[in-house]
């Protein structure tokens, strides 16, 4: 095993642990539970390698679907992945691919935020679709229920994960991973 | 703190091996997934709570959990209604008026009932993730992934991302407080300019700690010859004994009864207006 195998097993691992610790975790900044799931997939998407990025979520909807309470408000169930908010969950893996995939840590905050504006709005159009697919519901209901309410917040969400991004460089400069 | 993390402890639940455990919890979870037979839900889920008495796990220790999982249940089944309030009448070919509402929102007895077996199936699962999570050792974890036929490179990614969850979420305590020590304004009593900076400063030492342990434990790993050879030994390796194969039975009679149950009632859903 080469070294910079053992460092993408190592960090595909953290980034798990910061997805699923961050899920459960809500800041108070409106009356909107604030939660950093998001912001926790838009950080590892925009700072990881494309592989590993995606592995970190994969691992994450799978210890989350063998029930493990992973996701946020501590659910976990295989009929989570297969229920009406189970497209957002998926998302994340198109969120975590098209992000990592169009930024590196060392990118510019202009970049890292329209790449993360891209991730999140295929993960918010694919939960939207399949919600409606699942539930049967009108097409205005469904946005009105699972887009509308989510797009400031998600706003909020991307340019901290900007920031932070940008924050960070002086750290990543020096890890050799992420050169 | 309500963080959800290994405890040792002793007790037929903590002897059982991790293959069993984690069999047994995928199979049963499954099982309770699938079905809506009422009475096999009800069962499993009284299982699940014995269990979980009989694991003792302090109560206060995932008080937390069980209000937010059932808080997040019951926005589940509301979420259900609103969006097909005459779901419950398609499924069970009955309409028994309770309440009238206005258009489509009158409650009837046949959307209730779906509602509870919804409710019910969060019973069965959550207790059961918490007691293995609580009770096995990720490295117990690990070798269990393997003895699966799991690699055991990617098992050991497993046991670490379960090794570390818990201390990221220690981590970010130790972080709150010590800002709010400093003067950081942090709940809501502050500007919403002066949280979300003093949210940053929360975030961004979280993310540093947690990102630059990458270098630490993959060098300490390295050092320790990880990934040298195709087979590993496991220390915390554990022979199926007589009461994992009790757990192992029992599991897949569980399973059996759900097939069983299907041919008696025709389908999955137990239907009492048939």
């Amino acid at each position: 095993m080469t070294r910079t195998s053992t460092i993408s097993l190592v960090s595909i691992a953290i980034g798990t642990a910061l997805i699923a610790a961050l899920s459960q975790l809500s800041l108070s900044i409106g009356p909107v539970p604030f939660t950093l799931q998001t912001l926790a997939i838009g950080l590892v998407a925009s700072l990881y390698k494309p592989k590993d990025a995606i592995a970190s979520v994969a691992l994450y909807l799978i210890l989350g679907g063998i029930g493990l309470p992973v996701f946020a408000g501590f659910s976990g169930s295989l009929a989570t992945l297969t229920g009406p908010t189970s497209g957002f969950l998926w998302g994340f893996l198109l969120y975590a691919a098209l992000t990592s995939k169009t930024t590196q840590a060392g990118s510019r905050p202009i970049r890292v935020f329209l790449a993360c504006l891209l991730g999140s709005t295929a993960c918010s159009l694919l939960g939207f679709f399949t919600f409606t697919v699942i539930t049967g519901a009108s097409v205005g209901a469904a946005f009105g229920w699972t887009v509308l309410p989510f797009i400031l917040p998600d706003l909020a969400k991307i340019a901290l994960v900007t920031l932070c991004h940008h924050l960070l460089q002086p750290i990543t400069k020096k890890e050799a991973y992420f050169q | 703190m309500n963080i959800i993390g290994y405890r040792a402890g002793s007790g037929f639940i903590y002897d059982v091996s991790a293959v069993s455990k984690l069999v047994f919890f995928l199979i049963v979870s499954i099982a309770a997934m699938i079905t809506y037979d009422t009475r096999l839900i009800f069962l499993i889920a009284t299982l699940s709570l014995f269990l979980f008495k009989w694991s003792h796990i302090r109560l206060k220790d995932i008080s937390f959990i069980l209000i937010v999982t059932t808080i997040f249940a019951l926005m589940n089944a509301v979420m259900v209604y609103l969006f097909a309030p005459e779901y419950g009448v398609e499924l069970y070919g009955a309409r028994t008026v309770v309440w009238s509402g206005i258009g489509i929102y009158s409650l009837t007895s046949q959307e209730l009932f779906y509602l509870l077996n919804l409710l019910l199936k969060y019973f069965c699962t959550i207790p059961l993730a918490v007691i293995f999570l609580m009770t096995t050792h990720p490295s117990q974890f690990a070798s269990s992934l393997n003895q699966l036929g799991i690699s055991y490179k990617v098992a050991y990614s497993v046991s670490l991302t379960m090794r570390y969850i818990p201390d990221i979420q220690e981590e970010f305590y130790t972080i709150r407080m010590s800002q709010e020590a400093r003067g950081i304004e942090l709940s809501k009593k502050g500007k919403l300019l002066e949280r979300i900076k003093g949210n940053l400063a929360l975030v961004i030492p979280l993310i540093f700690s947690s990102l630059s342990r990458i270098d630490t434990i993959s060098t300490a790993m390295e050092l320790r010859r990880f990934g040298k050879n195709k087979k590993r030994t496991w220390y915390t390796y554990q022979a199926l004994g007589k009461k994992d194969y009790q757990v192992l039975f029992l599991a897949v009679s569980i399973l059996l009864l759900t097939g069983g149950l299907f041919i008696v009632n025709g389908g999955r859903f137990y239907n009492p207006w048939k």
